[in-house]
């Protein structure tokens, strides 16, 4: 029973994890943990994708390269980090209130790879602090009054208003996807951005253009 | 207000938020699932009010939910090249069953017992003898082997006591949280259970064990803990 299901699984390809299948993703788990090859194999084709593609859009929004060698090497880590103590990260998964695999192993990934970037960040300014003693300063994006002025405003928003601002502005998400994770329509994130920008320029006054 | 103002606006909160996010501690990150939940389940109004004040405080965990939400959406294609597909299916899950068993067989030889194969750690308890089998040897009259099963670190002596007869000593000390009901452990030669105690100080002594093919099973409130597998082999030159 179970192989076949892998099968179907396997069948079902590159769109399966967008499919809502916790019977399938906890049989599938099972195997994993249980140390079934087959379950194992599975898995790895039916989300290799889904990891790489996690890779490379984290490197990207960091700005980092995306160079081959390293999605290689992160996207095999991710996998050995669900292996680890006797698969102590797959096991972890509980699959409650809807969340589906493919989004945890997303979160997980981007995780995984943000954290490298961190660690070999915190490794560069190491060595670059011991090699130049005075580092240079990131330019100033506008008048530094100004600055402070806009990040008091920002810090002055709901919660709400702020994640909209850091999910387009930040994340570069489009007004259907931001409305998809805030769960609210695309018409009304259109009219809180355009909100929201004119309260921001009301509170910092004229920005000279640059 | 013209197309241009917006985009000027645009691009200084894009340029502070970046910079924003340089050099954040991952101290009170939110566990990966309550992430996901947020990107693709349900959930009740408090909760989400809560993980989005968390997420425009934390842009790691911002960064996290933005990936997982864009990996998560259909028509995005990425091909893995087959070498790296099939270094990561080489990688072999380690069956949790086999972790939690330790496997143990040993043989009586006149008045001595030999450590024939186990999956634990011999411990050194007499005069050392010659290597047989898979494991190390001894040649006394007791053999003593220790494993961690999970959260448990256990060890079992096996002496030989009278004739061809045996006394199986094990002794289980919790490495993480204590027993809920107390540590049960049983005694069991093929469907039969032959005894059982409930080991109050993680110890357990069975007397008078003949030659033959045992389980001894770990338990907490019926829950299984781990097992030892015990093969003792008889004597065959007596």
């Amino acid at each position: 029973l179970c192989n076949y299901r892998y099968s179907q699984l396997i069948l079902l390809g590159q769109r399966a994890h967008d499919l809502p299948m916790t019977e399938a993703e906890q049989i599938l788990l099972a195997g994993c943990i249980r140390g079934d090859k087959t379950a194992w194999n599975s898995f790895v084709i039916q989300y290799s994708k889904l990891v790489y593609y996690t890779v490379r859009k984290t490197l990207t929004l960091h700005n980092a390269e995306c160079r081959d060698e390293l999605l290689d090497d992160l996207y095999q880590e991710l996998f050995v980090s669900l292996l680890q103590n006797d698969c102590r990260k797959l096991a972890q998964f509980r699959g409650d209130g809807g969340c589906t695999l493919a989004s945890w192993l997303s979160v997980v990934t981007s995780r995984l790879t943000i954290d490298r970037l961190r660690k070999e960040k915190s490794a560069r300014v190491a060595i670059s602090e011991t090699l130049f003693s005075a580092q240079p300063t990131d330019e100033p994006l506008i008048d530094p009054d100004q600055e402070k002025t806009l990040i008091t405003a920002l810090e002055k928003l709901t919660p709400r208003e702020r994640l909209m601002i850091h999910l387009h502005f930040r994340q570069g998400l489009g007004a259907d996807e931001i409305a998809v994770i805030l769960k609210t329509s695309v018409a009304a994130v259109h009219t809180q951005k355009s909100r929201l920008l004119a309260k921001l320029r009301e509170i910092l006054g004229q920005i000279p253009s640059l | 207000v013209s197309e241009r103002d917006d985009e000027h606006m645009g691009w200084i909160l894009n340029r502070l938020l970046l910079r924003q996010g340089e050099g954040s501690a991952r101290n009170e990150c939110l566990d990966e699932e309550s992430l996901a939940i947020y990107v693709s389940g349900d959930l009740t109004d408090s909760r989400r009010r809560e993980i989005e004040e968390h997420l425009v405080a934390c842009t790691l965990c911002l960064d996290e939910v933005a990936a997982a939400y864009r990996a998560t959406q259909p028509g995005e294609v990425e091909s893995v090249r087959e070498r790296v597909l099939q270094r990561a299916m080489a990688l072999v899950p380690r069956s949790r069953a086999e972790s939690n068993i330790l496997q143990l067989v040993v043989q009586l030889i006149k008045d001595s017992l030999d450590l024939i194969s186990t999956s634990g750690e011999f411990i050194m308890t007499a005069v050392p003898a010659a290597i047989r089998g898979k494991g190390k040897s001894s040649s006394s009259g007791t053999v003593q082997v220790a494993k961690q099963l999970g959260e448990l670190m256990v060890t079992v002596e096996v002496e030989k006591t009278e004739g061809q007869f045996c006394q199986v000593t094990v002794n289980v000390r919790p490495l993480g949280r204590a027993f809920a009901d107390g540590l049960r452990i049983s005694l069991l030669s093929g469907d039969r259970e032959q005894a059982s105690y409930l080991a109050r100080q993680g110890s357990a002594t069975f007397e008078r064990i003949p030659p033959g093919e045992y389980q001894l099973a770990l338990t907490d409130s019926g829950n299984s803990l781990g097992a030892i597998c015990l093969t003792i082999k008889e004597d065959r030159r007596e």
